[in-house]
């Protein structure tokens, strides 16, 4: 899910930055470091949408470096256990396939594939195919969508796993 | 806008919980009768549509797909009959599993990716924790089974933990299917079985990389006169340049040695001598070794198990397999070293094929301890000169040599051929139906059988081979014992059935016997020559050798015949 959120990060100012700049600077340092990144508790930062405030920089002791705290707010994507997402295969194997969900990676097992998908490994590059004798086989390999269910996550403080199905209503290829 | 707070995702997960509690309780009820039938998963059905706790949902999903294989074809189920209504007839060979697989396949020993369990997705700590209040009295014994996680890491399956019964299910699956495709597994080993490579620090001599430079432009030296004679100019031209000092003209070729294969032979360089600049190394493939990948790939699904690292295995398939068309490409079927569960050994765990139906194909069985006659060893492929120690051996690059196009891997081919066909034709039908995949027919009694063939019908008599105290039981050593693998049997005295006088030393009582009844006389090399090439080689061309260069090169060959020792630290040199 996305949310919408202001928080606040201490960023590091090198003295020689210190100027007319200092405002800009301090913005791309903020984007540089916390797009794109991971936080167990916030999820994926995509985006920071605007800074709210600069607060009062503290300078180290000793190091002449100055520690400003940025205030901004941030659209992030938190995936949740029974999320419902659409995903992009990457990866097909005996055991499963994985796939992404933006910067989110989901491996669903093969017993959370439908029991009629079958793995086929003639097939180049590898799939699991559900053989309907009249109609176009559905099939799930690389590079297909898929609309899976998020059942297990793993939330590490700088990364975010996840254990997905497509075994249940409305799910599977697109 | 709309603050994140994790308070919720916990509460939610508190429902689940109580809610996966009574749910259990309820599909317990319903889920006793031991084949899942519909009744279970309907049951089950509004449950799942009110609140679905993801992970019990999953869980009656998971027992009835063992049902639904186990059983007839039946209707598809509900969960996922969104897009065809019509459900799809299994394949009629589709084997059932073996009863452990069926019985035993609860989600807690599936197995783990990125340490949540693939079935449920729970946590992995959380999995152990639930299993405590299980089996409290037998918490020590559930201890040590979480261990037995098999951890693979190589190509897709990098993190992947299968459980054992997992892992065992996994390769019954591929077995049966396997056979359904009249396919077996080949495991290769690299260096010194299908190629050689040297690194460009280990190229200090000066004449060795002559030598080197020479071969990588005339080509090998049976086509090396036509080459030369073909491309007079320009082989000329590089020869003068090579000429200069010789750590550039190593850059030179490296950039040329960059080029495509096909190009490298139509300028009438060898074409299997390559040099990557990008790892900094001189590979050898050997001889005929693209017919015999392509031919082995017809009967075989190929897996590639090194020593080297992986890097460099996946630099060494791009050579064997440029276009793909043996399936090596894709990294799940090359293993390095770094992927082996046991330090400096092979072992068969992290192959995802069934052992009964796997070939190996290595030029060192040390590192496969415990495979027995499913291990096919080749002669080493020494085409770089190996530096220092006993083993000193020039190579083929020094000797100016090389293996002919219908040497080791010619004879190779053929019989993975033959045992392939053994097996099908012979060992499965007669084998329990292939439903019973757990006991599909070994192939390692086909691999005998045909390697009975090889002198099946011939007497030998040893002379001077094997030592006086063993002269009794033939098959106590590493020549009888090889005589007797291929089929031959033992005379242990002169007799008119006797074939083959193979002998250590000359002029003893028997090679004269043997003179006088015109009975071939040959060396030991020629029995190991069978052996290695699993044919009846020509005798003429294994005499009695000198005695000291017979001496030598047959304690090489016996030492790699005998049993190998547990633990072998040479091997690591790969």
């Amino acid at each position: 899910m996305f949310f919408y959120i202001e928080m606040e990060r201490d960023l590091l100012l090198l003295p020689q930055h210190f100027g007319p700049n200092i405002n800009r600077y301090l913005r791309d340092k903020l984007i540089e470091k916390v797009e794109g990144s991971c936080s167990g508790r916030y999820g994926f930062i995509i985006c920071v949408t605007e800074v709210k405030k600069i607060g009062k920089g503290r300078i180290r002791e000793g190091a002449g470096l100055v520690t400003f705290p940025v205030k901004f707010g941030a659209v992030v994507f938190r995936p949740f256990k029974g999320e419902v997402l659409d995903a992009k295969v990457t990866v097909v194997n005996k055991l499963g396939f994985f796939a992404e969900v933006g910067p989110l990676s989901v491996f669903v097992s093969k017993y959370l594939i439908p029991t009629d998908m079958r793995f086929d490994p003639q097939s180049n590059p590898p799939s699991y195919v559900s053989q309907v004798s009249d109609e176009q086989p559905m099939r799930v390999t690389v590079a297909s969508e898929v609309r899976l269910k998020l059942i297990g996550m793993r939330i590490d403080a700088s990364e975010i796993f996840a254990i997905g199905s497509i075994k249940e209503d409305y799910l599977g290829v697109l | 806008m709309q603050a994140l707070t994790i308070m919720h995702a916990d509460d939610a997960d508190e429902m689940d919980t109580q809610l996966e509690a009574e749910m259990e309780a309820a599909l317990a009820e319903s889920a006793t009768p031991s084949p899942p039938n519909e009744t279970s998963s309907t049951a089950a059905a509004p449950l799942e549509e009110s609140t679905p706790p993801p992970s019990e949902h999953t869980r009656t999903d998971g027992s009835s797909a063992v049902g639904t294989r186990q059983k007839r074809p039946r209707p598809r189920q509900h969960a996922s009959g969104a897009h065809e209504p019509v459900s799809p007839p299994l394949p009629p060979s589709a084997a059932p599993l073996p009863p452990w697989a069926s019985a035993s396949a609860s989600d807690d020993d599936v197995g783990y990716m990125w340490g949540m369990n693939i079935v449920t997705g729970r946590m992995m700590e959380e999995d152990s924790s639930r299993a405590k209040p299980r089996h409290e009295e037998t918490s020590a014994a559930a201890a040590p089974e979480r261990k037995t996680l098999v951890q693979l890491s190589y190509g897709s399956y990098r993190g992947v933990q299968l459980s054992s019964s997992e892992l065992r299910r996994i390769k019954a699956q591929e077995c049966a299917q396997m056979l359904r495709q009249k396919k077996l597994v080949l495991v290769l080993d690299l260096d010194h079985t299908l190629l050689n490579s040297i690194s460009l620090h280990e190229l200090v001599d000066p004449k060795l990389q002559a030598a080197l430079r020479e071969r990588y432009e005339q080509g090998p030296p049976s086509q090396g006169r036509e080459a030369a004679e073909e491309g007079d100019a320009s082989p000329k031209e590089n020869h003068a340049e090579a000429a200069g000092s010789a750590v550039s003209t190593e850059k030179a070729g490296g950039v040329e040695g960059e080029g495509d294969a096909s190009e490298a032979a139509a300028g009438g360089r060898d074409p299997l001598l390559h040099f990557l600049a990008d790892i900094h190394m001189w590979t050898k493939l050997r001889p005929s070794v693209h017919d015999f990948l392509r031919g082995a790939a017809e009967h075989f699904e190929l897996y590639v198990y090194t020593m080297g690292t992986k890097a460099y295995a996946a630099r060494m398939v791009t050579l064997l397999d440029p276009h793909g068309e043996l399936g090596l490409k894709d990294a799940d079927r090359v293993i390095g070293r770094e992927d082996s569960t046991a330090g400096y050994m092979k072992g068969l765990d992290v192959v995802l094929g069934s052992d009964r139906t796997i070939l190996i194909l290595d030029d060192s069985p040390a590192v496969w301890p415990n495979e027995g006659s499913r291990l096919l060893v080749p002669r080493r492929y020494i085409f770089f000169p190996t530096p220092g120690g006993k083993h000193e051996q020039r190579g083929h690059l020094m000797s100016g040599t090389d293996e002919g196009e219908h040497d080791q891997l010619h004879h190779l081919l053929r019989v993975l051929r033959e045992i392939h066909a053994h097996y099908f034709e012979h060992l499965l039908p007669t084998a329990s139906p292939l439903h019973a995949a757990d006991d599909c027919p070994n192939v390692s009694s086909s691999v005998s059988s045909v390697r009975r063939r090889v002198l099946a019908g011939q007497r030998l008599l040893f002379t001077h081979v094997i030592p006086l105290q063993q002269q009794g039981t033939p098959e106590a050593h590493a020549a009888g014992r090889l005589a007797i693998e291929l089929g031959a049997t033992i005379a242990l005295d002169t007799s008119p059935e006797v074939t083959h006088v193979v002998a250590g030393a000359d002029n003893t009582d028997k090679v004269k016997w043997a003179r006088e009844k015109g009975i071939p006389v040959v060396s030991v090399e020629w029995l190991y020559s069978c052996g290695y090439l699993w044919a009846k080689v020509e005798e003429a061309r294994y005499p009695i050798s000198s005695q000291t260069a017979g001496a030598e090169s047959r304690d090489f060959d016996q030492m790699r015949l005998l049993p190998p020792p547990q633990l072998w630290p040479q091997m690591a040199d790969e």
